[in-house]
């Protein structure tokens, strides 16, 4: 473990819930864009820059693909014998969601890749893994709607309708009763200077939301947020998002959102996801936007 | 029979005397292309010249991955996605066959139809945002930084040639764009769209109007951008007739429209965004909308002459020379802009004599926002207030950020958008004549 990142990485955490960050630097061998899952000492799912899923087993420090091509969105099943995932399709803005199944004992498929769901993303595997959450466009353009769907194909369940725009973070209570979800701040006018800016009053957020997965009514449970990502931890207890006008100050709440206290990153640093319970994951990145190296960080709370 | 003449009279009359009977046909709108909902569009897409293939510049967001910007060149019949490739700025030549865009090789200009590509890598540093023009019978690319040069085969035929400066625009006036013809171009001059010649100053007008993109039609009559609606809400688009010097408004209730552009035969192509529908619309007869003269749509003219205590009236004028940051959280380069400007106050602070830098937020933001941010960003440089009404008496009023240099208290330059350190260093050098 080189020491620059690993001091780089401590330094940079502030104002953490609760102990503990614990750093793991990557080899060169591991070119990582994303960090899909960490397993602690035991492996690290990555996607790499071309948008290949891959394993990097600690133990051994061997790195090896699992999935080629294109993909992004990937949810591992609690048992980790069943990935899904979003892949692109011949004009820019195709996206279908796949399953695969995995060796838990590999991390590698065991099963030949099937398409499940046309125009989807951020698909979300239940706990029990029998059936999984995604995003589906709806026919305007403007937004998505949530549907719940068997992970063995069939019928699909529209669960939360026509979103104001894009969902993402989709995430299940480990009762599988519910759905949290985040719906994306609208997509911004690029570049605004050539839109002609409308003025702060106008400027619209992203927000999360939670609904039965039998569905039903729709809760706002945080009406602001500039970044919605990572969403609910595995556990359900801590919800971590982007506080609206800023980016890089991160507000750790409660499951009702109430709000509990704030991360401040820095630039290199990017949240990857969740692990264990209610583990963050930060990647630690370069100039490139590469990964070298991964700190966690416990929001679980204590009794 | 006399009961229905006389119905038919008064039928008559109240047609002639209602205001039913000055109503103008409506424009007729179809919906060409849809985008995704997680689709970003740069800037905008461009009709071809018979209105059949549609190109624009998309990202994704995908995971956590920094989106990449991809052309993509559609037909829009049948929907097929005739290429794609990364890149960002495409513009259709005026026979249709190929862009201009810029691309991993610098300029590169693709017959879409063939395939064929050719870069010019030497041509990118003279700027993207291109705009094509056939002129003398031969292809003349213009692009963002003012600059224009012809292709031979499709390939940046240099030394360049710049756009010639005016008296009547203050100099070349930014971010251009060209008349299919290569005689006229629009540009901006203090925020508004203004016409001129691309290498005369003859027959400048200025339609005082505060806009996006300017595009010609086909016959150099009209004009078509947009501009943000009277209630601040969204964009609607205006065509300008530069000949009868009237104003023609094309608004949607539901959404803005913007960054329009027009087909051979008069149809303008635009970007739809709303609650309804996000993505590309055709308009037919959009010259039916009624015109009202260029003058009452003009914004209030910003003064000439404009002081510190006229747009910072809650803080003492300081003497000297003083460069204002006029900033906001909402835009994405304001980090970048503070960063650049803070460096070139170390650059000039022991060069020039009573020299002080301010940044003012944006009044519509929220204070928590500003703050936040501030803190984040660790800016070393003192934040002074703007109302909106200051605001309002700035170029500002339309680009976040811009930079303002004053004189003892007198206005007397700007930039729009955010200036890297060179940008700062070789205006402010130029300006206050430092060697």
């Amino acid at each position: 473990m080189t020491p620059r990142p690993l001091l780089h990485a401590l330094l940079a955490l502030t104002s953490a819930a609760s102990a503990g960050a614990q750093v793991t630097s990557l080899p060169p061998n591991v070119t990582a864009e994303q960090v899909i899952q960490l397993e602690p000492s035991q492996r690290t799912w990555y996607l790499t820059r071309g948008g290949e899923l891959s394993i990097f087993d600690h133990a051994s420090g061997a790195a090896t693909r699992v999935l080629p091509g294109r993909i992004w969105d990937i949810s591992l099943s609690t048992k980790r014998d069943l990935a899904v995932f979003v892949k692109g399709g011949e004009a820019a803005a195709d996206h279908a969601i796949h399953i695969v199944t995995l060796d838990p004992r590999t991390g590698l498929p065991s099963g030949a890749e099937r398409r499940l769901a046309a125009a989807g993303d951020a698909p979300s595997i239940s706990p029990d893994g029998k059936l999984v959450a995604f995003a589906r466009d709806d026919s305007t353009g403007v937004g998505q709607s949530l549907v719940v769907m068997p992970v063995a194909g069939g019928k699909e369940r529209v669960i939360a309708a026509a979103m104001a725009s894009s969902i993402r973070a989709i995430a299940w209570t480990p009762d599988g009763r519910t759905l949290y979800f985040g719906v994306n701040p609208p997509v911004p006018c690029v570049p605004e200077w050539s839109c002609l800016p409308l003025g702060g009053g106008q400027q619209r957020f992203g927000s999360i939301r939670r609904v039965s997965a039998s569905g039903g009514d729709v809760t706002i449970v945080v009406p602001r947020a500039q970044n919605v990502f990572p969403g609910l931890s595995p556990d359900g207890t801590t919800l971590v998002y982007a506080a609206a006008g800023n980016a890089r100050r991160w507000v750790v709440a409660n499951p009702d959102g109430s709000e509990r206290t704030t991360l401040t990153l820095q630039p290199s640093q990017v949240i990857q996801g969740w692990t264990g319970n209610a583990t963050l994951v930060v990647g630690e990145t370069n100039m490139m936007r590469a990964i070298r190296a991964i700190s966690t960080i416990d929001l679980s709370r204590r009794p | 029979m006399k009961h229905l003449r006389a119905a038919a009279l008064l039928l008559a009359a109240v047609t002639l005397h209602s205001p039913l009977s000055t109503l103008h046909s409506q424009p007729r709108y179809t919906r060409i292309h849809r985008l995704t909902p997680r689709e970003g569009v740069f800037a905008y897409a461009r009709i071809s010249p018979d209105g059949k293939r549609l190109v624009y510049a998309s990202s994704a967001m995908r995971g956590l991955s920094q989106p990449e910007w991809m052309e993509t060149v559609v037909e829009l019949a049948s929907g097929k996605v005739l290429w794609t490739g990364p890149g960002i700025d495409a513009w259709w030549s005026n026979d249709g066959t190929r862009i201009v865009y810029a691309g991993e090789g610098g300029v590169a200009v693709r017959n879409i139809d063939t395939g064929e590509s050719v870069s010019s890598p030497d041509a990118a540093r003279l700027g993207d945002y291109f705009s094509w023009a056939t002129r003398d019978g031969r292809d003349l690319i213009l692009t963002i930084q003012s600059n224009y040069y012809y292709l031979d085969r499709n390939r940046a035929v240099l030394p360049h040639a710049k756009v010639s400066s005016c008296a009547a625009t203050g100099g070349t006036g930014e971010r251009p764009l060209i008349s299919r013809d290569g005689r006229r171009i629009t540009t901006f001059v203090k925020g508004n769209i203004v016409v001129r010649g691309l290498d005369d100053c003859d027959d400048v007008v200025d339609t005082g109007i505060q806009g996006g993109k300017a595009d010609f039609s086909w016959d150099n009559r009209y004009i078509a951008f947009h501009a943000i609606k009277g209630d601040g809400t969204g964009y609607e688009i205006r065509i300008v007739d530069l000949k009868g010097r009237t104003v023609r408004t094309m608004s949607m209730a539901k959404g803005s429209v913007l960054f329009p552009s027009w087909t051979k035969d008069g149809r303008l192509c635009f970007r739809y965004d709303g609650t309804d529908y996000r993505g590309f619309m055709m308009a037919s007869g959009v010259l039916d909308l009624p015109a009202t003269p260029m003058s009452s749509s003009a914004s209030p003219a910003l003064p000439e002459h404009r002081t510190w205590r006229e747009m910072f009236p809650d803080t003492p004028s300081p003497e000297g020379t003083h460069v204002v940051l006029l900033w906001a959280p909402w835009s994405a380069h304001s980090a970048y802009a503070f960063r650049e400007l803070e460096r070139a106050r170390d650059w000039l602070a022991p060069r020039v004599d009573r020299f002080g830098v301010s940044a003012a937020a944006d009044p519509t933001s929220a204070e928590s926002d500003v703050t936040a941010q501030m803190r984040d960003f660790r800016v070393s440089i003192p934040r002074i207030t703007i109302s909106a009404a200051g605001l309002r008496l700035s170029e500002a009023r339309n680009q976040m950020p811009t930079v303002l240099l004053f004189r003892d208290g007198t206005l007397v330059d700007r930039r729009l958008g955010a200036q890297s350190f060179d940008d700062l260093r070789a205006w402010l050098s130029g300006t206050l004549g430092i060697k």
